[in-house]
């Protein structure tokens, strides 16, 4: 290992800049470690610090940029990495060029591109309703990834969409494909006959995908952002979206997903459904089955289900609830029983840690009626997290709530919050660990190698007391994303952790080793 | 192009130096910075948000198309051209932003300081933590979340100086404090380094506090001033420029109307005001919140201290004037 220092001279970054080229230079191939910043004397104190300064370092003035790194000079040259560096520097500076110029409002944007129907808006929330505001009114469709909007807002700014005819779907709505195009969180899927309206990020991408799985496509994908079936904004958008499907030509059947709707805008929706000449799946996860078989709507038990029903019916095929696994059963056992008896028999609790919100949901419902799960979006007010007696039982976590992401990214993107709570929260007493892993657009580079370096080292430091732990994960994405569905399976496999090809599948999984270890170990609750 | 709003430091200096050629020092989409005379710099931006020596120019894409560092450019009262051909903004009939246009008056009293500087603090908390904002919680001792910090590199470094440095300001020990701000200036990533918009904060503050009542604070100018001279040769030249007008109590547009907001009556929305500033540069904003609120915890203990030994504020209409040159 060498240490060596590149210097541009009287070059200016800015530190967020800075930061993300320092991390990319870290992660070729033969750099150990590597300092870059401005040459004050203070940052050369840290870079000496930290064991990269050299003799050029008396060169340096506080306007001069250096890179400095500890090499391995048998894999990579000092020249190579500032090749590095200019290379990620030149493609920043591609994209603050004229052709890619980024409009700082809206109307510049609107003019820049004229022919734009749709505008994706991602500002502070005290500032969306604005900016959505001059959308609609310039005649542009609106997906609202901000939250935080007052909920009087999203109903005047919903109001006014369907006035005009417009898709406002938000605020929070982290997933659509419209026209094909995915938008914010979303999976690579072939498009097909299929439109999805849904008020649940993670749950509209676990149906997507599994439709895409099953050999099917998507027409539209519509959000609606999750307070839509309240109440207050009375589904303005859930309406809309299914009107449109209604009235799609490529559509040909229309699924509808969300939590249970208030029961006044539910009686909507099915008398949208009665009138539908298309067949509508539904799943409120949870929902009232009879009221949506009434409506001649299709109720679904889990969001596999919606996708399993959704493509028989498309097909006009028989279906049934699908409540069971795509492997043979005796083939279950096997695994139920081969797994168990890794346990000792205190190992008795359940850690399920969920980066999407609607499959931690849908879990603790599968899960409900056999445990006492604890969790920071709890099915009851008695058993929220807090209530969690003296730090026991079984916990489930939706770790993209508020609570886990102020002042960091959300889990889908940067895995580190899950990490920590692998550390902090899976101990000797854990039986097994339920975990999703979401790919897609805007996800994480590698969740699966994440979520597999972390269970290796729970393995390792339970290894120490003679211990080893049940890991199930399901995967939520398709071969055509960029992390590529097989090879995180594969990832996943590599370190141990068993794979269903769904949340619901692993949900079932989970179920059924938990029983095993409680005909072995007594009930915990 | 066109000049919308100049800093009214940038028209005095214009009309003092009626032509003359200087060169651009820096450039980037949003911003230029042309360096005059041997250290000062002008600020074009084509942002909402304006600097001591700033113009606000209607430029419609990135200040890279036209300019590179080192170009010529030449100066007079009514524009500015570069040597190039390919940029020329025109000063006429502009907006003229006061530069020391923070109203002492109606100065809040130091309960209702603490309860904005609460607000600021737990929306501060909420906002993505780059540069310094992972020190929040330690350096303003609210209670540690048992998740560690989303921290880096440079933050954990300093900690510890940082952390120094605010509780020799509490206790109003300027000189040790000043003994510790040798320890933070230029330090951090970009070109304004971190620790320099932290020092900018408390000294846009500090000076505030010595308009309201001189007679109260005299180790402010002094200690101000020091900073400020420390600067130049310590940090970037463009952070040394940021620290001189936050020694004279000139920082940007967005920043003086929170300041106003926190210290004074003022009718705008407090976290409208603060979401503008964080949204300043990459972390910039957001090192700049981190010293605004713990130096607010010293302005809040000052103000105080003031009242109780019977001292009347000076907070007749007027506006903060300069220092007088010593």
């Amino acid at each position: 290992m060498t240490i060596q220092t590149s210097i541009k001279k009287n070059a200016y970054y800015d530190s967020v800049t800075l930061m993300l080229l320092s991390r990319q230079l870290q992660e070729l191939a033969g750099v150990e470690d590597v300092l870059v910043g401005m040459g004050t004397d203070l940052n050369l104190d840290l870079a000496k610090d930290l064991g990269l300064a050299t003799g050029e370092f008396d060169t340096l003035t506080p306007n001069d940029l250096f890179i400095a790194a500890k090499i391995d000079e048998a894999q990579i040259s000092m020249k190579a990495v500032e090749d590095a560096f200019n290379a990620y520097l030149n493609k920043n500076a591609e994209s603050d060029s004229d052709e890619d110029y980024q409009p700082t409002s809206l109307s510049s944007a609107i003019q820049a591109l004229p022919g734009a129907n749709m505008v994706l808006v991602s500002v502070p929330g005290q500032y969306a309703a604005a900016e959505v505001e001059d959308a609609l009114d310039a005649g542009l469709h609106v997906m609202l990834f901000s939250d935080n909007v007052p909920v009087e807002d999203e109903l005047r700014l919903k109001q006014k969409a369907v006035e005009k005819g417009l898709l406002m779907m938000g605020p929070d709505c982290g997933t659509a494909i419209i026209n094909g195009i995915p938008l914010c969180f979303a999976n690579a899927v072939r498009r097909g006959k299929i439109g999805v309206v849904g008020a649940s990020g993670t749950g509209t991408q676990e149906v997507t995908v599994q439709i895409h799985k099953l050999g099917e496509g998507l027409s539209q994908v519509i959000g609606t952002g999750g307070r839509d079936l309240k109440e207050q904004i009375g589904g303005l958008m859930m309406i809309q979206g299914f009107e449109s499907l209604i009235a799609d030509p490529e559509t040909e059947l229309i699924v509808l997903i969300s939590k249970p709707p208030d029961p006044s805008v539910a009686e909507k929706i099915y008398q949208i459904a009665k009138s539908s000449p298309k067949p509508v799946v539904i799943d409120f996860i949870g929902g009232d089955r009879a009221a949506i078989e009434a409506a001649g709507a299709i109720p679904c038990i889990s969001l596999e289900d919606a996708a399993q029903k959704a493509v028989k019916v498309l097909r006009g095929r028989e279906y049934e609830d699908f409540t069971g696994f795509s492997l043979p059963e005796e083939q279950i056992e096997q695994v139920v029983e081969k797994e168990a008896a890794k346990l000792k028999s205190d190992q008795t609790e359940l850690r399920a840690l969920f980066t999407g919100g609607t499959l931690a949901d849908e879990a603790m419902k599968l899960l409900g009626d056999h445990y006492e799960i604890y969790s920071n979006i709890p099915l009851s007010p008695e058993m929220a997290i807090e209530n969690l007696p003296e730090g026991r039982g079984h916990i489930c976590l939706d770790l993209g709530e508020d609570e886990f992401t102020r002042g960091r990214p959300h889990p889908m993107i940067d895995p580190q919050t899950r990490t920590e709570f692998f550390e902090s929260h899976v101990d000797e007493k854990t039986a097994v660990i339920l975990v999703d892993v979401v790919l897609g657009f805007g996800s994480y580079k590698d969740p699966a190698g994440a979520v597999a370096d972390s269970v290796r080292e729970i393995r390792q430091r339970l290894s120490t007391q003679g211990r080893d732990v049940v890991v199930i994960a399901s995967v939520c994405g398709t071969e055509l994303d960029s992390q590529d569905l097989n090879k995180s399976i594969a990832t996943l496999e590599a370190a141990g952790i068993i794979v269903l090809p769904s949340n619901a599948q692993a949900v079932r999984l989970t179920d059924k080793v938990m029983q095993r270890i409680k005909k072995g170990a007594g009930d915990v609750r | 192009m066109n000049a919308i709003t100049a800093a009214d430091d940038l028209v005095k200096f214009l009309e003092d130096h009626p032509s003359f050629g200087a060169r651009v020092h820096s450039v980037f989409p949003h911003a230029a910075n042309l360096l005059v005379l041997e250290d000062a710099l002008i600020t074009l931006t084509n942002q909402d948000d304006i600097t001591p020596m700033g113009l606000r120019v209607d430029c419609g894409t990135s200040f890279a198309e036209f300019l590179q560092a080192g170009d010529e450019v030449f100066l007079d009262p009514y524009r500015i051209t570069a040597a190039n051909g390919l940029f020329t903004v025109t000063i006429c009939d502009v907006e003229v932003w006061e530069t020391r246009s923070i109203l002492i008056l109606d100065a809040l009293p130091a309960e209702a300081v603490s309860q904005t500087r609460f607000r600021l603090m737990r929306w501060l908390e909420k906002q993505s933590a780059q540069g310094l904002l992972p020190l929040l919680p330690r350096l303003t001792r609210q209670a540690v979340s048992s998740k560690p910090a989303n921290d880096n590199l440079y933050s954990r470094y300093i900690a510890d100086d940082l952390e120094a440095f605010t509780q020799a300001i509490n206790s109003s020990d300027w000189k040790p404090a000043l003994h510790l701000a040798d320890r933070l200036i230029g330090f951090g990533m970009g070109s304004t380094p971190a620790c320099d918009d932290f020092l900018a904060a408390y000294m846009v503050v500090l000076r505030i506090a010595n308009e309201i009542n001189p007679a109260r604070f005299p180790w402010i100018r002094e200690f101000n001033d020091i900073i400020a001279s420390k600067a130049k040769n310590r940090t970037t030249l463009i952070s040394a420029n940021m620290l001189r007008h936050a020694s004279e109590g000139r920082v940007s547009l967005n920043q003086q109307q929170l300041l106003q907001a926190c210290l004074f009556k003022s009718d705008k929305d407090l976290i409208l005001l603060a979401e503008k500033v964080l949204r300043h540069g990459a972390s910039s904003g957001g090192d700049f919140l981190l010293g605004l609120v713990c130096a607010l915890e010293w302005y809040q203990n000052a103000i105080t201290e003031t009242l109780k030994e019977g001292e009347q504020a000076r907070v007749a209409n007027k506006r903060l004037q300069p220092v007088p040159t010593p």
